[in-house]
């Protein structure tokens, strides 16, 4: 592939892509400067196989699958285990006005309760809204696999929630 | 499905207002691609891979603690290497797999193997019995991905190296009678 094209292309998957694995990068990780490192090796290395990519899958499952992977192995180096990696002050959303919304904060704060594997399951399955079997192949396991969690990780969000999840 | 998007909905919400204070890099496409010069064009050394480090190591550490190396092992190994656990495999290769086992004498079940040299099957029966078969022989491995090492350990390959380990090479695991009723499944449909 020519380095116009590739730039080109590279420009239209950020301009497509970029903010909904932002936000899925940093729910995975809960650390702003992991999730933007995550964010720039995920299309740095899309950028270096975009002449391998055959369109077996969508783009969108290809792009999710890279930045699953990086965050995979950002968790697993030793130092994010010791780090603190909470939310300073100043990057708290704010309380007032802006349209914030107590319920969705509850309801991203147990969804950051949830074990990694859940976690994984609910950020593909309804965030991403990738199908089953798409998220079988990103994470490796069979398509019932990931509908048993994801049923999981429901009940465990409506045992946090109660009520305020089943309706909102 | 209301109840489906609903969710969706609320899911999206939540992190989208949680994440609300990190804005996309409008500099990011420039930056990947400095990164890019500045890492050579993707022309560096490959890093050893985990499925190619088990081929390397794996037959040598087996062979070193003295167990028995079926060809079939090495043929999980070779194919994990290339595509990832049992359940990633092409069809092809599941069912050279499963013909190698039966050339080196693994006992499968006679019936599903004679359904599954019926011609008249469509490839995704052909897998579905394909998967029967190994998963009812091997298990489902460790959270649903059979891998190599999970087909030595079904095998007993490590029992001696456990301590008053049982194993499974009398083909008696728990997991056993439970994966008859998914073989019949299987061939049904």
């Amino acid at each position: 592939m020519e380095a116009n094209s590739r730039s080109a292309a590279l420009t239209r998957m950020l301009g497509q892509y970029q903010q909904s694995l932002l936000t899925m990068c940093y729910a995975y990780l809960h650390d702003r400067q992991l999730a933007e490192d995550a964010m720039q090796e995920t299309f740095l290395r899309a950028y270096r196989a975009l002449g391998t990519f055959l369109g077996a899958c969508s783009e969108k499952t290809w792009l999710t699958a890279i930045a699953v992977n990086v965050c995979r192995s950002m968790r697993c180096k030793a130092w994010f285990t010791h780090e603190n990696c909470s939310v300073t002050p100043e990057e708290l959303p704010l309380t007032v006005g802006g349209g914030y919304d107590q319920s969705a904060a509850d309801l991203a704060a147990a969804i950051q309760r949830l074990p990694d594997k859940l976690k994984e399951a609910v950020l593909l399955y309804c965030y991403q809204e990738l199908s089953m079997t798409e998220i079988a192949g990103i994470v490796g396991v069979l398509p019932s696999v990931v509908s048993r969690r994801i049923g999981k990780a429901h009940a465990r969000l409506q045992g946090l929630l109660g009520k305020a999840y089943l309706h909102g | 499905m209301d109840d489906y998007r609903g969710n969706v909905r609320r899911v999206q919400q939540a992190l989208n207002q949680d994440a609300a204070f990190i804005r996309p890099d409008p500099y990011l496409a420039r930056r990947v691609m400095l990164a890019e010069e500045a890492e050579g064009g993707g022309r560096r050394r490959r890093k050893l891979s985990t499925g190619l480090a088990l081929v390397i190591v794996l037959p040598a550490a087996v062979a070193a603690a003295g167990v028995v190396v079926y060809q079939y092992y090495q043929r999980a190994i070779r194919n994990e290497a290339a595509y990832g656990a049992y359940q990633q495999w092409p069809l092809a290769e599941k069912l050279d797999f499963i013909e190698q086992l039966v050339s080196e004498g693994v006992s499968l079940d006679a019936e599903q193997l004679a359904l599954l040299q019926d011609a008249g099957l469509s490839p995704d029966a052909q897998e579905r019995l394909a998967d029967a078969i190994i998963t009812d022989h091997f298990g489902d491995g460790h959270d649903g991905s059979l891998s190599a090492v999970s087909i030595m350990e079904a095998d007993g390959a490590f029992r001696h190296l456990i301590p008053g380990g049982q194993g499974m090479d009398e083909r008696n695991g728990p997991g056993r009678r439970f994966r008859r009723d998914r073989i019949r499944n299987a061939s049904a449909s």
